[in-house]
């Protein structure tokens, strides 16, 4: 009786040892860098609850991570180790996603028609970018106006495809675990990453560099 | 269904048309291209100036949402709502 007592208290105390101090921690994380974690998962994920949910499972892990560095150089370090756990919440919640309800073929026509003629040819021509920085990305993301072109395009891509392309383009993941993670074929990556980017392409055309649609009056020299 | 793949289809390399050849392009960002593939897609290149304008703009927006989605973490004003934060909190002091 009294040994079983014993044991529930040392447990309880073990249990309160490990938790009590680091969940201050977690806390501390969360006012820090909360706001930065969770636009990190926002822009990947395309949804806030998914993000929010994310965010706390990425908290909830630091603390429970063993081999936690005792001390941070920086904010900056502790936010690259919290972003770091992070990336592996977001790919698990996107790989449940795709196991709990594997997407259906992705839906509708890419609705070529607006990009090329049907014998393959441009319909809307690329025009040059132009204005300043134009060839600059560094440049060009520092113009506000453009930073909201950029996400309003971002925006527009369907969720699903969004979350392909920025786990592909701006974290680089491999394919191969990209495929693995939504379940698809390499060939399918393939094809929604070229329709990603000729969708974003597109838009950044029109919106940010004043691309024109056909038939509608432009710079386009020698036209009647 | 066509199930040969309009892109590697030895016909249709030899007169490239600017759908395929933006495919190769964007395709050229995942994997290396075939022999043939450079051949017919240079060619298309060398006459056609709306895909070359394709190809420097994907590179620079390959760059750019790179650069973007770093900035976007550490400097953007977006905010985790407060009801997102108190439940947080929560769950931890729970934990």
């Amino acid at each position: 009786m009294f040994g079983c007592e014993g044991n529930i208290i040392r447990e309880m105390r073990d249990v309160i040892d490990e938790t009590i101090a680091p969940s201050s921690d977690a806390s501390e994380w969360l006012a820090r860098h909360g706001d930065a974690l969770y636009r990190y998962a926002l822009l990947r994920l395309r949804s806030s609850h998914a993000a929010e949910d994310v965010v706390q499972e990425t908290l909830l892990a630091a603390l429970r991570t063993r081999g936690r560095p005792e001390a941070f150089a920086g904010r900056s370090e502790e936010l690259t180790w919290l972003i770091a756990i992070l990336r592996h919440k977001l790919v698990d919640y996107l790989r449940r996603l795709s196991k709990d309800a594997p997407p259906p073929e992705d839906a509708g026509p890419p609705a070529w028609e607006a990009f090329f003629q049907k014998q393959g040819k441009w319909h809307r021509k690329p025009s040059i970018w132009r204005g300043r920085g134009a060839d600059d990305p560094h440049a060009l993301l520092e113009r506000a106006e453009f930073r909201k072109t950029l996400v309003r395009c971002l925006e527009r891509m369907p969720r699903r495809l969004a979350r392909v392309f920025m786990l592909r383009e701006a974290d680089g993941v491999s394919s191969e675990e990209i495929c693995g993670v939504f379940e698809i074929s390499t060939a399918n990556l393939w094809t929604l990453l070229y329709r990603a980017r000729t969708r974003l392409r597109d838009c950044l055309g029109v919106n940010g560099f004043d691309e024109r649609q056909p038939g509608e009056p432009g710079r386009t020299k020698g036209k009647p | 269904m066509n199930t040969v793949d309009e892109a590697t289809d030895p016909i249709r390399l030899v007169r490239l048309r600017c759908k395929h050849a933006t495919r190769l392009i964007s395709q050229s960002m995942e994997r290396p291209l075939t022999r043939g593939e450079k051949i017919s897609l240079g060619v298309h290149l060398f006459v056609c100036k709306w895909c070359r304008r394709y190809r420097r703009q994907l590179q620079l927006m390959q760059e750019m949402i790179q650069e973007f989605a770093s900035i976007e973490t550490t400097h953007a004003g977006t905010r985790m709502p407060e009801s997102a934060r108190r439940r947080i909190e929560e769950a931890i002091r729970g934990s």
